[in-house]
């Protein structure tokens, strides 16, 4: 079958609109804290935020060469990719807020989408392995799988893609040889949610680098929002890459 | 913050008659409703030969004589060589229902209070609530791809409704997204939850005479299928260069 006629690449179907579009309302729902011992998973489901004291990031400790870089040179990468509109990919999907994840009915797969501009986090719960590196395109967000150990979700995720903002909190970034480990743990009664994330490059940490975000549960009526992007708007591209006016 | 605005009592009576309905029911637990998480994705189930025949076989949409007359200029425009959307080059976002009828697998993950659809093109995932919350207050909606949505299980049936779109997108069957378009939607497993069916109803009067209604349907991917992400560089040669704007005149 020929899927020309409908790619996403084809001009004509779709006329876009740009918007920066609104927050507005709602949930919470489920996401009680876990009853030790109950032999069900604590439920994460519902929307998150991080506040201004969100953030445990020490900062990295970067192999010699990675920390001799100039700094600039990040900055006008990531500058280069908000410019064009780019989806961002991990690790800054999680810096969005609210962030919301699903843990699904049938505990096989865990969503986390973000208000971001960026891909939703696919987390496979159904027991499989990671996918041969050897056919696996490697993606911003990487592939990524997950197991409870205890009231503790581990996600581990490898396959990740240069694509999007690679900077990662505390120093460093990510490459197609990062490994990512992190840990979800409901804490407070299930009021905030610890992510302790752990990276491991040796081309770019000189050991593992590991910090913690506390999200803190989103008021009832918290709604998921898009930010929608026009790479096309010279005005946004000339003050994003532009040199700020004195 | 854009507002909506509603031209017709229709359009703002049929939101509101929803909240008000959504508003009294309760949330049913996942034990008693349908399971339609998982990867779903597109074929040729009706023997057209080519993916874009089965769009075809969509019934046309009957068009208000503003939408057919402005189809008609768009589509001289397009053969006297004119562009008429930059919206490959740019990598502009896919509104929905495009990712509904694109080939690329999509996946559903479900919980009590909502379903997210999540598509591996160039888009946002489609929160679907299924709280009992109504839609915002008009003055308060905020216009986006993928509009506001809000489901609720009539027995075995999802009937999600959707309002707040951006508006600019296409439908099957000639019609197309507005502003002030209002979608109704019902999700239902078949052949023994191997094929979901999903039947779109869009009304607008601004665009459509009468109600424009089409089923598509869905297989469910090989277990094992995972996401793939879409990418879209609009700052890459060739996919700027996809469109490619004639000498204006």
């Amino acid at each position: 079958m020929s899927f020309d006629q409908i790619s996403v690449h084809g001009a004509a179907v779709v006329t876009v609109v740009m918007a920066c579009l609104s927050p507005a309302a709602a949930q919470n729902a489920t996401g009680s804290a876990h009853a030790a011992g109950s032999g069900t998973p604590p439920n994460l489901s519902g929307y998150w935020e991080l506040h201004f004291d969100s953030r445990n990031v020490p900062p990295a400790s970067l192999q010699p060469e990675i920390a001799a870089e100039d700094a600039a040179i990040q900055y006008k990468r990531d500058m280069t990719e908000i410019r064009w509109c780019h989806f961002m990919g991990v690790p800054y999907a999680m810096e969005g807020s609210p962030i919301d994840i699903l843990q699904n009915r049938n505990a096989k797969e865990i969503i986390i989408t973000s208000s971001l501009r960026t891909p939703a986090r696919h987390i496979y719960t159904d027991g499989r392995s990671h996918v041969n590196p050897d056919v696996f395109d490697p993606v911003s967000n990487g592939h990524s799988i997950g197991h409870w150990e205890g009231d503790t979700l581990i996600v581990d995720t490898v396959g990740f893609s240069n694509e999007g903002l690679t900077r990662i909190p505390g120093g460093g970034r990510r490459t197609t040889g990062s490994h990512l480990v992190e840990r979800y743990r409901l804490v407070d009664g299930g009021e905030r949610l610890s992510v302790i994330f752990t990276w491991e490059d040796s081309k770019i940490f000189a050991r593992p680098h590991t910090y913690e975000f506390w999200y803190y549960r989103s008021p009832k009526g918290t709604e998921a929002r898009e930010f929608d992007c026009d790479a096309n708007d010279q005005e946004r591209a000339k003050f994003l890459v532009g040199t700020p006016a004195r | 913050m854009r507002r909506l605005r509603l031209k017709s009592a229709m359009a703002l009576a049929i939101p509101l008659i929803w909240s008000v309905v959504a508003v009294g029911q309760g949330v049913r637990p996942s034990s008693s409703v349908p399971d339609l998480s998982g990867f779903w994705e597109r074929k040729d189930d009706v023997g057209s030969g080519s993916f874009g025949g089965t769009l075809e076989r969509i019934p046309k949409a009957a068009l208000s004589p503003e939408v057919i007359a402005a189809n008609r200029e768009a589509a001289a425009r397009q053969a006297r060589g004119e562009v008429v959307s930059l919206a490959s080059k740019w990598c502009l976002t896919n509104q929905y229902p495009f990712f509904m009828q694109h080939s690329a697998v999509w996946d559903i993950v479900q919980t009590d209070h909502e379903i997210v659809q999540v598509p591996e093109v160039h888009t946002f995932p489609r929160h679907i609530y299924l709280d009992g919350r109504p839609h915002p207050d008009l003055a308060h909606l905020q216009p986006s791809v993928n509009g506001h949505a809000i489901g609720r299980w009539e027995g075995d049936t999802l009937v999600v409704d959707t309002i707040g779109f951006v508006g600019g997108a296409g439908t099957p069957g000639g019609g197309r997204v507005g502003p002030n378009t209002h979608l109704v939607e019902r999700f239902r497993l078949r052949d023994g939850g191997k094929i979901l069916s999903v039947t779109f109803t869009w009304e607008d009067s601004s665009i459509y005479l009468s109600p424009h209604t089409y089923e598509l349907t869905y297989h469910t991917s090989d277990p094992g299928t995972y996401a793939f992400e879409e990418y879209c560089h609009a700052d890459d040669p060739v996919q700027g260069g996809s469109v490619v704007e004639p000498p204006q005149k």
